[in-house]
């Protein structure tokens, strides 16, 4: 175990990054050409990176596993990105979104990355207007604005239910402009397998062309990973069916550190799963949680009416009688944990999955009532639609019923002030690095990190490793490029001809997500957890023995993808349940049974727990180091929402 | 449910396809149309069978990864929806079900129901953007839009992926129709649609390819238009 160090800068908060901005080294214009960079992933981080660096005039090369950059998951985020701008002169300031988001991630972010986070949030949305995203406005032609889960405030851009497609719109026009200039090269369906290590430094990457199956090398001076979040882990949840961790997975095997990866959302309003087939769970946008109201029956015995034949008396609206001040609008983490609590009590309502009801009501007669049918669905027409076409149910007739889901993962690689992982070259950004959300995100803060990311901080801290960093080509015949190429056609026959072949990928990423929601889930302790570990080490060699896939490997093979992408999956949910088992205090979307205060609060161990956990890879076991995290601003408090 | 179905199966874009014929049983209503795939391709391995290709993604109807015709009617015959949001309980009424690709010569095949799309990629890189620099914004309420025109911007807006499927249907009516297809196009595509009617079976193939492109980059720049009001459109 050892120490780790962010290379914040010091000094007043406000003026720490204006002052590395300085620090840090430039590269000239005309010199720019010379270097190449290497971005994998296509979201909003990677898009907005490789526009602006191919605007400053860097050879980029990007790589998605999409049929185009587009489709990218960053396009599914629906609420909306948050940004310190006040118009609503409503008390908003840098400061405020800074504290909201170290308040809200429970006290486990770093204190620089987040202010920088909230200081750049306001020049988002300058670009993104430009840029001509379609935001909501007002009659009299100003931005409008809507307040969020966990804040007071009105800080919220959104474009209806699809914030998250039209700024990844905004941001593939702005990479695709660079690849009509040629500053930019693109491949789509293609899948990173390797880092190309030389020198300790990442050179490059290996990509396996999903389309003929053909592997190859691709170098530069370095790599810079946008590939997202690891939900998928759990089988079902919100995620894209393609988003997975094998990127930041083969990261982590090449040296860079993993932290926190137990610190998985699970957001509150879903649409309950309604059988044992079902591929993916889908969010419902946490915005209807301004108006909808959630509601439980208190007899158990009416969880089987119809929601119509329950009487005003007996509902329990229970986060309003549980947190009245912030009451439907506590944060995802602690409505999650309530709707859990309710459900297990036996009052959900809905299908039966394992003899349980797994839902809740969130109702909008209430505010249909006020304001009209037109105006409710003006605000959330896109959603009840989409729910109406899930579910068959009409949300403006009956209530809808929704229940938690793994969402959005606040782990991820660890990354210094700059963020550049603990391998030199190899930076990573948006969802795939654990900064700035701490032990829990707030809602409408992931288009503003990873477009923070990509558009501001990563151009220049690249520019600074380039500038300070001389580097020797390294050509196809180097042996390090020769060696990462045969690793990954090795595994690519591991998979496709196990020794006694007998599952299909599906199946073992079933057996995976079922353990680590169960184990590792929206509680969990320590019992159940070394108790998962065990299952899934058992599970990791049942599928290196059993997995099988059909067709070749030399053609387009969906089915190979999923066994790679899984295999990694039940590696890092082996790490996700060591961290949770290490992490003995509960903190935001953490709750470790032990650690719970009767009301179901999180009780949190600052003493000997506030640190990011970083865990290094090492064959045998993973080695843990700590990043302490000093509040030198904020006092820690307990995160009350009562 | 029980439903036979006949699924396009195509190597690659070299050589031709055929029609398989598969049968499935036990389908539960709430069962999505993509997870009746699913659930054929484990049969499939089982079999040790190579699994049927198909695009899908997101899987809540917002990243258009999703294709497939079925019955003659590019992601079924509901309106105004995707692929990957048909749930079973809309084919309750049928037992025989026909799968197969979007075909367009802009489209190749890849594999079975996997069809090429980066034409339309190619269409954004030639101009479909608003020229902005990282960094060079101005304050975003310096300038007003009203709300009308913001609201038009963004049904335009979220027309972008809609546009492209225009140019589909219009290629598939007059060329590729293996079923006899009904023009059948969502509700929000209706307004681009009325922009390709411009007389296209007059044209050689050539100049029909052309014009489409046009009116792709027409309405794509229309978008533009409205979106970003008062910002400069590409020159291109």
């Amino acid at each position: 175990m050892s120490n780790l160090y962010a290379n914040e800068p010091t000094g007043p908060l406000e003026s720490r990054w204006e002052k590395h901005l300085f620090n840090l080294s430039l590269i000239a214009p005309q010199n720019r050409k010379k270097h190449k960079v290497i971005v994998v992933g296509t979201g909003l981080a990677g898009a907005s990176l490789c526009a602006t660096l191919g605007e400053a005039g860097y050879q980029v090369s990007s790589f998605c596993f999409q049929d185009s950059p587009r489709r990218a998951h960053s396009i599914a985020a629906q609420g909306g990105i948050n940004a310190t701008k006040n118009y609503q002169n409503d008390g908003d300031s840098v400061w405020r979104l800074f504290y909201d988001t170290i308040k809200g991630g429970d006290f486990r972010a770093r204190e620089s990355n987040v202010y920088r986070l909230a200081e750049l949030s306001g020049n988002i949305i300058d670009q993104a207007v430009a840029q001509g995203v379609p935001f909501a406005r007002e009659y009299s032609g100003y931005l409008a604005n809507r307040s969020f889960g966990g804040t007071q405030v009105s800080r919220t851009f959104y474009a209806r239910g699809q914030t998250g497609q039209q700024l990844l719109l905004g941001a593939y026009q702005a990479h695709s402009r660079q690849l009509e200039n040629d500053n930019v090269t693109h491949q789509s369906r293609s899948e990173m397998l390797e880092i190309i290590m030389v020198d300790d430094k990442a050179r490059g990457v290996v990509v396996r062309d999903l389309v003929t199956g053909e592997i190859s090398a691709h170098t530069a001076d370095c790599v810079i990973l946008c590939t997202g979040g690891y939900s998928n882990a759990f089988y079902l949840s919100t995620n894209a069916k393609g988003c997975n961790t094998s990127a930041t997975w083969r990261a982590y095997k090449q040296g860079a550190y993993f932290a926190n990866p137990s610190f998985t959302q699970i957001h509150p309003t879903c649409v309950p799963p309604t059988g044992e087939n079902q591929s993916k769970l889908t969010l419902m946008s946490e915005s209807l949680r301004n108006d909808g109201r959630i509601w439980a029956p208190k007899n158990i015995e009416d969880c089987e009416k119809n929601p119509a034949d329950i009487k005003e008396e007996d509902r329990d609206y229970f986060l309003e009688r549980m947190y009245p001040a912030f009451a439907n609008l506590v944060p995802r983490d602690v409505a999650s944990r309530a709707v859990k609590h309710i459900c297990d009590q036996g009052h959900g309502v809905g299908s039966k999955i394992h003899g349980q009801r797994l839902g809740v009501y969130l109702d909008f007669s209430a505010i249909i009532e006020k304001l009209g049918l037109d105006a409710v669905a003006e605000k959330y027409g896109n959603l009840f639609d989409m729910y109406s076409s899930i579910t068959g149910e009409d949300p403006y007739q009956t209530p809808m019923k929704i229940y938690p889901a793994p969402h959005y993962t606040m782990g991820g690689l660890w990354v210094d002030y700059n963020l550049m992982t603990s391998v030199e070259g190899l930076f990573a950004g948006g969802e795939a690095n654990f900064s700035d959300h701490g032990a829990n995100r707030l809602g409408a803060s992931a288009l503003m990190q990873g477009l923070a990311d990509g558009y501001f901080i990563l151009p220049k801290t690249v520019a600074n490793y380039l500038s300070r960093n001389p580097l020797a080509e390294v050509d196809d015949n180097h042996p390090q490029v020769v060696q990462s190429l045969k690793a990954v056609r090795d595994r690519i026959q591991q998979l496709m001809h196990a020794p006694q072949p007998k599952h299909s990928p599906e199946y073992f990423h079933q057996k995976l997500g079922k353990i680590l929601w169960e184990a590792c889930g929206m509680s969990r302790e320590a019992d159940r957890l070394n108790q998962a570990i065990g299952e899934i080490a058992e599970l990791e060699a049942h599928f290196w023995q059993n997995i099988k896939v059909t067709g070749v490997d030399n053609d387009l093979n969906q089915t190979l993808e999923r066994a790679g992408r899984v295999a990694d999956f039940i590696e890092l949910g082996k790490l996700m349940c060591q961290d949770a088992l290490m992490r003995e205090e509960s903190c935001g979307a953490h709750a470790r049974v032990e650690y719970l205060s009767e009301g179901g609060e999180a009780k949190r161990d600052d003493d000997d727990f506030s640190f990011v956990g970083a865990w290094e890879y090492k064959p045998e076991q993973p080695m843990l180091h700590k990043e302490q995290l000093n509040y030198e601003f904020i006092e820690l408090t307990v995160r009350n929402y009562k | 449910m029980n439903f036979t179905l006949h699924i396009w199966r195509q190597k690659n874009s070299d050589i031709s396809g055929e029609f398989v014929t598969y049968k499935i049983d036990n389908i539960d209503e709430d069962t999505s149309f993509l997870e009746m795939l699913d659930q054929l391709n484990e049969q499939l391995i089982a079999q040790d069978q190579d699994c049927i290709v198909f695009d899908y993604d997101c899987r809540e109807g917002i990243c258009g990864a999703c294709s497939l015709v079925i019955n003659g009617y590019p992601h079924g015959d509901k309106k105004a929806t995707t692929t990957c949001q048909l749930y079973m309980r809309d084919y309750k009424h049928q037992t025989e079900l026909w799968v197969e690709p979007w075909r367009a010569e802009s489209f190749p095949v890849i594999k079975d129901l996997t069809v090429d799309r980066t034409s339309f990629d190619d269409i954004i890189q030639s101009g479909g953007y608003v020229s902005v620099h990282t960094g060079s914004a101005p304050e975003a309420n310096a300038l007003l839009v009203d709300k009308h025109s913001a609201d038009e911007a963004f049904n335009s807006a979220a027309l972008v992926s809609a546009v492209a499927l225009v140019w589909l249907f219009v290629q598939m009516h007059q060329r590729h129709c293996l079923l006899r297809l009904k023009l059948h196009i969502c509700r929000c595509c209706l307004k681009a649609r009325s922009k390709s009617k411009i007389g296209l079976e007059k044209c050689s193939r050539k100049w029909r390819v052309r014009v489409l492109a046009v009116v792709q980059i027409i309405a794509i720049v229309n978008v533009f238009a409205l979106r970003g009001l008062q910002f400069q459109i590409s020159p291109r």
